[in-house]
């Protein structure tokens, strides 16, 4: 199961609205690269992964990526917090407050409802651990793409974090492959799925 | 009080946040006795940090235990409010 800690893993403390900013980064929300994408992968990849450790490290890391989901939902709504419709009107934020008002919904920055068709489990440990790395440099690249667009320091700060914690999950999810790697022989090196191939 | 509760919130944080990152280490370098003793360490700081915070601030975990007549787990503020 989960607990909830009432508090965030990195302080997000926004003086100045911004609902063009809010718009871009609800990306790593709801979008392909996303916190929530990236929780859902793991957790999900988890049960068909036959080695206890690093079916752990999927567990540990789909937390932490709810954790990161919050942050980004953190910095979206004090990005829109207590917008008027003047503030509004004639911002790319103006077509999602109409569905939404000043709500949280996943959805990527374009306008793409959040889908688990961005994500995959293919219970295959080489897969999905390949998978999950190519995913940890897609986010990455995402807040870099943001952090381009970001100009004020309170919204950089946060994003700043969450960017260095997708290269530390690719350097552990490398790890992970290479301990199932270890567990491969010389009669299926790379070639068979060893969750269902026994 | 207000900036006291953010002062020991940020150093809750901040030893937590060695807890996170050294929980992934130790996954895939179960043996490295640096790192088990660092997370042994920094779990002795944040059991008091927290004890200290829940009986100031209240409940900071769902499982947290505190004294008073009052539930204060839903009242108390929500992390994604922020200082401003």
């Amino acid at each position: 199961m989960w607990t909830y800690e009432k508090r965030l893993q990195y302080p997000v403390n926004i003086k100045t609205t911004n609902p063009k900013l809010a718009m871009v980064i609800i990306s790593q929300f709801g979008g392909p690269d996303g916190e929530l994408a990236a929780s859902q992968r793991y957790l999900s990849q988890r049960y068909a992964m036959p080695y206890r450790n690093v079916a752990g490290l999927l567990t540990d890391i789909g937390t932490e990526e709810l954790a990161h989901m919050e942050i980004v939902c953190a910095i979206v709504h004090q990005l829109t917090r207590n917008l008027t419709a003047e503030q509004i009107e004639g911002t790319p934020f103006a077509n999602y407050y109409v569905d939404h008002t000043l709500g949280l919904w996943p959805q990527a920055a374009g306008g793409t409802p959040f889908s688990a068709t961005v994500f995959q489990s293919k219970g295959d440990p080489i897969t999905d651990l390949t998978e999950d790395m190519a995913a940890e440099q897609k986010a990455r690249t995402t807040y870099d793409n943001i952090l381009r667009l970001v100009h004020d320091s309170d919204v950089c700060d946060p994003i700043r974090f969450l960017r260095e914690r997708e290269i530390v999950h690719f350097q552990r999810f490398g790890e992970g492959l290479r301990t199932v790697q270890e567990h491969l022989d010389s009669k299926n090196y790379y070639a068979f799925n060893p969750a269902f191939d026994k | 009080m207000a900036a006291n509760r953010m002062e020991l919130i940020e150093r809750i944080n901040k030893v937590s946040f060695v807890m996170d990152d050294t929980r992934l280490f130790l996954d895939t370098h179960p043996c490295n006795k640096e790192a088990l003793a660092l997370f042994k360490e920094m779990a002795r700081a944040r059991e008091a940090l927290v004890g200290e915070y829940t009986e100031c601030f209240g409940p900071l975990s769902s499982y947290d235990t505190f004294d008073g007549s009052e539930w204060k787990w839903a009242e108390t503020p929500q992390p994604w409010e922020g200082w401003c």
